[in-house]
């Protein structure tokens, strides 16, 4: 700890230094938004300026976008009357993500695991290597659909990031945690950052875990179990809790014009597996039950991780307030994992 | 540049026949020699063709591995990506991803009795498999191809199917029809695919099946062969989800936590039993 | 949690009646959700499910929406379903089209003082979710006319006597009356650049029933999948489009819109065009009259057809 030192940026100089950092490296960073209907705002990351930056809300889309874009184009067509030519382009700039916190993070750690099975998606890898990572790390949760504990993420951890902040009173403490991170030490640096020292942090006010790890084999035994039938009567089959979902990866490729784009898909929707000779999840209490048990079962059995890093944006986005720790703890008692 | 694993590489169509009033194949070749020469498949697994504009669609490789020179797709008319594939014609391009999945393991199946089962579009998948017993036929014991369809009309690759009807010293064709979809002409029987095993009673000794067709049939089937004492592990299937990607990203094709694109397409009945559900 | 209406224990006692005698297989109503101070939809089977039951101000689902769901799934069955007088609408509506046969669905009315628009409160504390003030109430609740829940078939509760105070669609007369039609489109090119295509709007809506939904239709494509702004403000218009004359404004589009699309102003505006041209007729107001879309006389107007 001794040789390491950490700047504080107070409240009124974190703009001017968001900006500074800027014009070195695009950062992308949680931004408020208001809502087209004036009925409030919400948060998202998007490239500095475009609103005003708020690192306390919980933001409505996850970081997944900024990795996994919801729509990108993935190939472009050229027709001449000789051939048809088809041309790519994987994203290269380097960049700053500023203050992801660690669900985020992790979320974005286990889904390495997917996109790097067997094929390599390089754009999500262009994307991940191009990224310096400033993890604003949870001394405390957010509020109370935070559940990173359950499925063990750790909320304060800092190894992997590139810098780490934390909240302090009046501001944020910034340190570093690898080179790449020097470039955001320099700019403190110039913007006249007070140093102080790195703090010693104890995450707090995580109680009351219900541990899902270990229940995937569990989870897979109930499948056929009559409990999802009534297990959530009220999902309507939107895209909301897979959209603004971290690990959520599904995604769906169409053509459009001259040009190849994927952008998200939602599991829980009717179409998602429907063929025209083939619908293996008609009803809507199947395509709960996929999603629940592509994050808690399916997942862990493949990859040996949690599909689900507990950022809460499910519970608080569903217009419909399906709670899926409630629907765990039922599934977990029906398992017999948990009394 | 690094590799994108959603490039595909360009073909071109050098021969379409019309198998029935919504079921065409196509021939294609590779555009650039460089991509023929490196390109190695199996039978069994399947790729991600396009008409570029009109978005991807899968389908399995049709045509046996010992063809060099071009592979062949049937496609039967559905939706938009399909439906530009009956615009084509000679001369045009697709473009191809793959080959993915896994394959049939016909290297095991040497010295046994092989029986495969189509229905419908579904001989497509069995095709290249069914070439590869006849040219390798000494390496087999018997052979044995049961090939149904709703009606005479939506028979596919009649003129080799009917080929291999009269060629009783290399394989013992049964043709079938559903009841109602025979013509004044037909020879064959008509049937669904269950009686005419029982009726035939394949000996389940040093046999192997492999049977492709509507989800209820493969079901049906398997049923009846075990019933007849085949045991699970030696009845082969290959499973048909909606796919995008064909490389385990897009989270769509898993049955549990099997992805039909990685871990299938051929799946024996015994793995199929251990799935949670959702097949069928 | 405060009762809007004290209507929480005569419903749960006529709930686990219905259900006792076995005439009726299901009853829907409403619950606390696990995040109070909002309730959720919640589907009774056996008896024991009906304690749950409760009604308060945060009761804003329509629950014809798991009515419908619920027949699609048991159509042998018959449900009770709790409705609001605004939400009994689109039961009219869906029994006009004939998806679903209404001597399945036993409604029971009661009286509603109105309920709460979440969104303007979204983030305050519990309190301001706790009884109606003129902060939180919903729009579409000032300006109602059905408050005693109309062609109720059990009536639980003292019947209400509130009278609009507001004109109907104030908020959409407001609106249109005076911006100019550049103006709106830049509004709307705003408004729909923040859809993500969740399709929540759709999957709410109980009107919106298609098994295949058009912007699923890809012979021809006629509306694009990827969430660019012109893809989905044709999304969106032509949902507009289905739901004219049909669209009870239940509030619930809007509601569940996760970016906060102002939804009703489309369709609110599409029932004014409606109401204006066929003669005043609201969607779901009389069963007996027939949707001026569902027939044809030669007296509909033309001037609008190019």
């Amino acid at each position: 700890m001794s040789n390491k030192k950490a700047y504080f940026i107070s409240d009124d100089k974190l703009n001017g230094f968001i900006e500074s950092l800027n014009e070195k490296v695009p950062v992308y960073v949680p931004q408020r938004f208001d809502r087209a209907d004036g009925t409030g705002i919400y948060t998202e990351y998007r490239p500095y300026g475009e609103g005003e930056v708020d690192l306390e809300s919980r933001t409505l889309l996850s970081v997944k976008s900024i990795f996994l874009p919801q729509c990108e184009v993935i190939l472009g067509f050229t027709t001449n009357e000789e051939r048809v030519d088809v041309v790519s382009e994987a994203p290269s700039d380097e960049r700053v993500l500023f203050s992801i916190r660690n669900c985020d993070f992790e979320a974005v750690r286990r889904l390495d695991l997917l996109f790097g099975w067997d094929y390599r998606d390089e754009f999500w890898f262009a994307r991940r290597e191009n990224t310096i990572i400033v993890v604003n790390i949870c001394d405390s949760p957010l509020d109370d659909k935070c559940f990173c504990h359950w499925v063990g993420v750790d909320p304060v951890a800092t190894e992997l990031a590139d810098c780490v902040m934390l909240r302090a009173e009046g501001g944020y403490i910034i340190w570093r945690i690898s080179e790449r991170g020097d470039v955001i030490i320099d700019v403190l640096d110039k913007v006249g950052a007070d140093e102080v020292d790195v703090p010693e942090v104890e995450a707090k006010g995580f109680d009351n875990a219900i541990e899902v790890d270990g229940s995937h084999n569990a989870l897979f035994e109930i499948f056929t179990d009559e409990i999802w039938k009534v297990l959530e009567p009220s999902c309507i089959g939107c895209g909301i809790c897979t959209f603004v979902c971290p690990t959520c990866h599904c995604f769906e490729i169409q053509d459009e014009g001259s040009k190849r784009v994927r952008f998200w898909d939602y599991c829980t929707g009717y179409e998602f597996t429907r063929t025209e000779a083939h619908q293996p999840r008609p009803r809507q209490y199947q395509r709960y039950r996929q999603r629940v048990m592509h994050k808690y079962s399916y997942y862990p059995r493949r990859f040996g991780v949690v599909g689900c890093t507990g950022c809460g944006r499910c519970i608080s986005a569903c217009p419909q307030n399906v709670d899926i720790r409630e629907d765990i703890v039922r599934l977990l008692k029906r398992a017999k994992v948990i009394k | 540049m690094v590799e994108n694993i959603y490039q595909p590489k360009m073909m071109r169509v050098i021969e379409v026949r019309d198998e029935t009033p919504t079921i065409k194949t196509f021939r294609l070749e590779f555009v650039d020699d460089e991509d023929r020469k490196n390109f190695t498949f199996k039978e069994g697994q399947f790729g991600e063709f396009s008409v570029p504009g009109s978005g991807e669609a899968t389908f399995c490789i049709a045509s046996p591995t010992f063809w060099r020179d071009y592979i062949e797709i049937t496609v039967k008319e559905v939706r938009r990506a399909t439906h530009a594939f009956h615009l084509l014609d000679v001369g045009d391009f697709v473009t191809f991803r793959g080959p993915y999945g896994n394959w049939f393991p016909v290297d095991d199946f040497y010295g046994k009795n092989v029986m495969v089962i189509g229905g419908g579009i579904g001989i497509a998948p069995l095709r290249g498999l069914i070439h590869r017993v006849i040219k390798e036929r000494k390496k087999f014991g018997d052979f044995c191809i049961i090939y149904a369809a709703r009606c005479v009309e939506e028979l596919v690759y009649k003129e080799e199917v009917y080929g291999w009807w009269e060629s009783d010293d290399i394989c013992n064709t049964t043709l079938c029809v559903d009841p109602g979809g025979e013509t004044p002409d037909w020879r064959g029987k008509v049937s669904f695919v269950p009686p005419v095993l029982e009726q035939m009673k394949p000996s389940p000794k040093n046999g192997v099946v492999v049977v492709c067709g509507p989800p209820i049939m493969i079901r049906l089937c398997m049923e009846k062969l075990v019933e007849l004492g085949f045991s699970p592990d030696v009845l082969y299937t290959t499973l048909e989800a909606k796919m995008k990607c064909g490389l385990g990203k897009c989270g769509r094709c898993n049955i549990g936590d099997v992805y039909i694109c990685k871990d299938g397409p051929v799946f024996t009945y015994a793995q199929i039993e251990g799935f949670p559900g959702e097949v069928w | 949690m405060t009762e809007a209406v004290n209507i929480g224990e005569e419903f749960r006692k006529k709930a686990r009646e219905l259900l006792r005698k076995g005439e009726i297989n299901a009853v829907i109503g409403y619950k606390k959700s696990g995040l109070p101070p909002y309730s959720k939809p919640h589907i009774a089977l056996k008896e024991d499910d009906t304690d749950e039951f409760i009604f308060d101000v945060n009761c804003v689902h329509n629950l014809v929406l798991y009515v419908l769901n619920y027949l699609l799934e048991y159509p042998e069955d018959k449900v009770a379903v709790l409705l609001k007088g605004c939400d009994q609408k689109s039961l009219i509506v869906l029994a006009q089209e004939s998806k679903i046969d209404r001597e399945r669905v036993k409604v029971i009315g009661f009286g509603c003082p109105g309920v709460i628009d979440p969104r303007k409160v979204e983030g305050d504390e519990e309190d301001a979710h706790k009884s109606l003030t003129a902060e939180n109430v919903h729009d579409k609740c000032l300006y109602c006319d059905v408050r005693n829940t109309p062609q109720a078939d059990i009536f639980i509760g003292e019947m209400v006597d509130i009278k609009p105070t507001k004109e109907r669609y104030f908020r959409e007369r407001e609106f249109y009356g005076k911006k100019s039609e550049s103006e709106l489109l830049d509004f709307w090119k705003g408004a729909f650049s923040s859809c993500i295509r969740c399709y929540a709007c759709r999957q709410v809506c109980p009107l919106c029933y298609c098994d295949i939904c058009i912007s699923y239709r890809n012979m021809p494509q006629w509306i694009e999948l990827s969430p660019t702004t012109d893809n989905n403000m044709l999304f969106h218009v032509r949902r507009a489009m289905c739901m004219a004359g049909r669209c009870i404004d239940c509030g619930e589009c809007e509601r569940v819109c996760p970016v906060g699309i102002p939804l009703r102003l489309i369709y609110n505006k599409v029932s004014l065009e409606i109401e204006d041209k066929y003669d005043g007729y609201r969607a779901g107001m009389d069963s007996e009259r027939k949707p001026p879309l569902q027939e044809y006389s030669m007296a509909d107007p033309e001037d609008f057809i190019l």
